[in-house]
């Protein structure tokens, strides 16, 4: 299925924000370098810490901000700077995005069918009953039945589960290549949050598509993702298949992630893990984790480690990858 | 499904054959509106006036404007029934028309108005940068200049006003506090989530904020639109009043000016300022009642819980009754 | 834990109208929060937890009606009081984390701006540096840096705007926090952060927690008592003092939210939910609400409706006896 050019790809990626402060105006870099490429038909999950740039990362993709620094292809052309409205439609017939508020990114005023026919209408030429078929039938391909009352509802009416699924037919609806999924199940009950997952991974396969996953939760990156990268602080920590990052995490930072969302912790048991919120501005220096690492030593906090091979198909970005697998 | 399951979860349960489409949202607001009495006591009022506005030329008894063809101040009888003036003219065929040029300047004066506020406040605060910066100092600049001194000076330049002209020039001076209100209202969509997704869909921004923001807006604009009746009527009448501008039409302003002119408090002709001064009085009423009625739908805050049936009220105390509960 | 009650909630009903009818969604719930406690309260959606919530805050929209039963905060009945008094008394009594969290910061305000006026609006005597000072400091509590006070909502990412939200709610050190799906946009490491530094501000103060989620293992780790909700009733609720040795028991619901949640070690095809769905308001199952997705429904399931009955350490309401609730939990 895949081919040997990536669909997406994006090589030392730096967005920046101006941020005022006190002492007048600071930029934080909240995506730092940062390289991935993803093929149709695969899924890159990205987890990270909260505030660690994953919607930053996924938002570039979809040019809602421009990058300051790096490349970004997509289906090989240099997207990095495109401007206007027919080459930012051009991106975004290839690149859509599910946010992660299901009850924020529909729009109150407006019915489930004219969320979806105004685009298909723009995006697939149909007119009259055509229109209304081909509504219907992406409502059934994400799972919204029966169609044609569900096309009345608004989104008052509709549950979370409901509405995501909305969110991604809208997606749809424009005959994607690539899906930029931002956390679309974090707000969803737990029960309900399999079967979008599942809703997913079945479009995958039947449309070939490709999806940057961002998520905060591992079980599900493991369950969706082909591959994982690890984002700390705007910078990659480790990059890997899903299943050996989480069979043989090698950066701290991943192990601290991962014991804490299997280890038991309770009341009783806690984890000093309370330390300053990393610095996201620029210049600075070292590993941005250095400060609440276990392992880190003077090397950690002069220089910023460099991706490095820890496996095959496995990098970390650590000055003791190699011994902190070992611990 | 019906309503009450909205937050419930998937899978779903079967289709109710009973369900119908649901309304959209607006158009169970405009029913509410109408079962609020506030807006419906100003809804009949205004639309008292619109009626005689439409019909007027069936109405009217005598020409409006006949210069003196009938006898002067004559108290309101049989023949004249609202009397005649000191000019002598009808007082109630002068008034009949003197409604259709109000509302109609009104209603005029509330398109511009409303239009322009909509445009520059919704369009400017929803794009921003330097568009947004630019109408913000117009609109700062219109807002700190006086108002009426300035409409004064305006209209005075201009020979024999018509209503035309009138119209514009209150319709281009009205328009800064409501722009300033949307614009605040449209930069908080800025960053909402369905509006940078309809921007992934690839639609214009223009298109987006036809089909995303204003449907969203729908309640202010109408508030603007019924405000701006009111203040076009009553500045017409205000300029009219102090003599600006034809007085050749009639309408509400002029007839006071004539009055005043013509002495009639002085002479006790009360029947011939009475019926405009009361007719502005009247509609400026019915459109803040409007409003009010508008406002009590739209926000939340003000919103009033709908009353339980009898049944139901019923059924619940039976039920506290069987639970022993207070 | 025994202090003195902080929340009495007694048989308490919440129903709203609607079209179709009269739909109730919380259906006699009776609850009780000591000081210092935290209670955790998980349920599928819609089944009323942020009714339930709201009622306590007074703060249900038009639209819903309380049917029955009374609520006391501190000892005092809230639905008695004025405009103003109440306005005092949330927040500086009461606080509440909403479930959009994300969203109900003012879009075009700072967020500094917005905390200063929080604080100011609750003490007209703290000056404005002071406000800032507070506000910069709470901030460090949830992890952000105090430099960001000068961002706009939509320059922080959703799980900054939900610390904020957080934040806010403990700022003035409450007796009763209400936290609705506080932590849902935050990963593991910072949401164990940022509870381990609310329960560390609990212990120092002592207000207490009702703590409302859908992530059964997460009420369970940070909850003194957890109380399962299924279809607007409590069907479970646990004693705060566990016997630890002996094995815990459930409510049939609440094996079934137990076994779906996903593990890491699970193979991929593993995860699922619980069969069926939850019943719709107006066409609510006759007797246990539950018993048309129960693997161990009896014949009384369907005509009696159970009350909350002891067993072991455990309150829960089902027909089964206390060894059968025991051999189902642990059957495997
Ligand atoms: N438009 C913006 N202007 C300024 N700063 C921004 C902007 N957008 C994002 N940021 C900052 O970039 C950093 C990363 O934000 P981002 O939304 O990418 O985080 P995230 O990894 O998605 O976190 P979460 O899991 O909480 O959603 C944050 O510190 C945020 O405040
Ligand atoms: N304003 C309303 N009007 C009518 N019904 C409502 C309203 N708000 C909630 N409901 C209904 O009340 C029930 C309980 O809703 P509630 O929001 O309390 O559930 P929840 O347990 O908080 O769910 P979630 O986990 O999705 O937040 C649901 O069936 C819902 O559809
Ligand atoms: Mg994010
Ligand atoms: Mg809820």
């Amino acid at each position: 299925m895949q081919t040997d050019q990536p669909f997406v790809q994006a090589i030392d990626l730096v967005v920046r924000f101006p941020v005022k402060t006190k002492q007048g105006t600071k930029y934080i870099t909240p995506v730092d370098g940062v390289s991935f490429a993803v093929h149709t038909g695969e899924v890159l999950a990205l987890v990270g810490e909260s505030g660690s740039g994953k919607s930053t990362l996924g938002r570039a993709l979809v040019r809602f901000n421009e990058p300051a620094a790096g490349t970004i292809f997509v289906d090989g052309n240099d997207v990095t700077h495109v401007r206007g409205q027919r080459d930012l439609g051009t991106l975004r017939r290839q690149i859509q995005m599910v946010f992660q508020d299901p009850f924020g990114s529909l729009n109150p005023v407006r019915s489930v069918g004219q969320h979806l026919s105004a685009l298909v209408r723009k995006h697939q030429g149909l007119r009259g009953d055509a229109l209304r078929q081909q509504t219907l039938q992406l409502l059934e391909t994400v799972g919204l039945s029966p169609a044609s009352e569900m096309i009345l509802k608004y989104p008052h009416e509709l549950s979370g589960g409901q509405r995501q699924r909305v969110a991604i037919a809208r997606a749809l609806a424009v005959k994607p290549r690539f899906i930029v999924a931002d956390e679309p199940i974090s707000m969803l009950d737990v029960s309900i949050r399999a079967d979008i997952l599942k809703l997913l991974n079945r479009l995958k396969r039947e449309f070939d598509l490709g999806y940057v996953y961002i998520t905060h939760d591992l079980a599900s990156a493991k369950y969706f993702g082909d591959r994982m990268m690890v984002l700390y602080a705007g910078q990659v920590m480790e990059t890997g298949t899903s299943a050996e990052i989480i069979a043989s995490p090698a950066h701290p930072y991943t192990r601290l992630l991962l014991s804490s969302t299997s280890g038991a912790w309770s009341r009783d048991t806690k984890l000093n893990t309370s330390v300053e919120a990393p610095d996201l501005f620029e210049g600075r220096r070292g590993c941005p984790f250095a400060n609440r690492c276990p392992i880190s030593t003077e090397v950690c906090l002069r220089d910023r480690p460099v991706l490095r091979a820890v496996g095959a198909n496995h990098a970390a970005a650590c000055h003791h990858a190699d011994e902190a697998i070992t611990i | 499904m019906s309503r009450q399951d909205a937050n419930t979860m998937e899978p779903q349960s079967p289709p109710d054959a009973r369900s119908r489409a649901p309304k959209p949202q607006w158009l169970q607001a405009i029913r509410q509106v109408f079962k609020e009495p506030k807006a419906v006591i100003g809804f009949a009022i205004l639309g008292i006036f619109v009626i005689i506005a439409i019909f007027a030329p069936y109405l009217a008894r005598f020409d409006p404007m006949n210069e003196g063809a009938l006898p002067p101040l004559t108290p309101p009888n049989k023949t004249y029934w609202f009397g005649t003036t000191g000019y002598g003219d009808d007082v109630y065929s002068q008034w009949i028309y003197a409604t259709r040029t109000s509302i109609c300047i009104g209603l005029e004066v509330a398109v511009i108005a409303t239009s322009l506020s909509v445009i520059l406040g919704v369009y400017a605060g929803f794009k921003g940068g330097k568009v947004d910066a630019v109408v913000n100092w117009v609109t700062q600049v219109m807002l700190v200049l006086p108002g009426y001194p300035l409409i004064i000076m305006i209209s005075s330049y201009i020979p024999n006003a018509g209503s035309q002209a009138i119209v514009w020039i209150l319709g281009l001076t009205s328009w800064p506090a409501a722009a300033r209100m949307k614009r605040a209202q449209a930069m908080t969509f800025r960053t909402r989530d369905f509006i940078l997704a309809a921007r992934l869909g690839g639609f214009s921004d223009f298109r987006t904020v036809c089909t995303e923001v204003l449907p969203n807006m729908v309640s202010l604009v109408f508030n603007t639109f019924i405000s701006m009746i009111s203040w076009g009527i009553f500045g017409e009448a205000f300029l009219r009043f102090l003599g600006i501008g034809s007085t050749r039409t009639p309408s509400w302003g002029n007839m006071l000016n004539a009055s005043q002119n013509g002495n009639a408090m002085m002479e006790g002709a009360w029947w011939w300022f009475i019926p405009p001064g009361l007719s502005i009085t009247m509609v400026i009423l019915a459109l803040t009642l409007i409003n009010y009625g508008i406002d009590e739908v739209s926000n939340p805050r003000l919103k009033k819980p709908p009353k339980l049936s009898k049944a139901i009220r019923d059924k619940l105390r039976l039920q506290a009754a069987e639970e022993g509960a207070v | 834990m025994t202090g003195k009650p902080v929340l009495d909630v007694r048989n308490l009903s919440v129903g709203y109208m609607t079209p179709r009818g009269f739909a109730t969604a919380v259906d006699g719930v009776s609850l009780t929060i000591h000081e210092g406690e935290t209670v955790g309260l998980v349920g599928e959606s819609g089944c009323g937890k942020s009714t339930l919530a709201m009622a306590i805050m007074r703060l249900l929209g038009p639209g819903a009606y309380v049917t029955g039963g009374r609520i006391r905060i501190a000892d005092r009945d809230i639905y008695r009081m004025g405009r103003e008094e109440l306005r005092q008394f949330r927040w500086t009594h009461v606080s509440m984390v909403f479930q959009s969290a994300m969203n109900v910061l003012n879009p075009v305000r700072t967020i500094g701006e917005q905390m200063v006026d929080t604080f100011r609006a609750h003490d007209p005597r703290m000056s404005k540096r002071e406000a800032m000072e507070r506000s910069a400091e709470l901030l460090r509590i949830v992890r952000i840096d105090p430099a960001r006070l000068g961002s706009f909502p939509h320059e922080l990412s959703g799980g900054m705007r939900q610390r904020v939200v957080i934040a806010i709610a403990i700022a003035f050190k409450p007796k009763l926090v209400i936290m609705d799906e506080p932590t849902t946009a935050l990963d593991v490491v910072v949401q164990r952060s940022i509870l381990e530094q609310v329960m560390e501000l609990q212990e120092q103060f002592g207000f207490s927690i009702l703590f409302i989620s859908h992530d059964i293992t997460l009420v369970n780790r940070i909850s003194n008592r957890v109380g399962v909700m299924y279809a607007g009733r409590l069907v479970e609720m646990s004693d705060s003092q566990l016997a630890t040795e002996e094995p815990p028991l459930y409510h049939p619901y609440a094996m079934g939210l137990h076994r779906a949640i996903p593990t890491l070690d699970a193979g991929d095809d593993e995860i699922s939910g619980i069969p069926g769905s939850p019943p719709v308001p107006l066409s609510m199952p006759p007797g246990c609400a539950f018993h048309p997705r129960c693997p161990y429904v009896r014949d009384a399931c369907a005509s009696i409706k159970p009350d909350l009955t002891r067993h072991g350490d455990y309150q829960i309401a089902c027909h089964l006896t206390t060894d059968e609730l025991r051999s189902f939990a642990h059957a495997d």
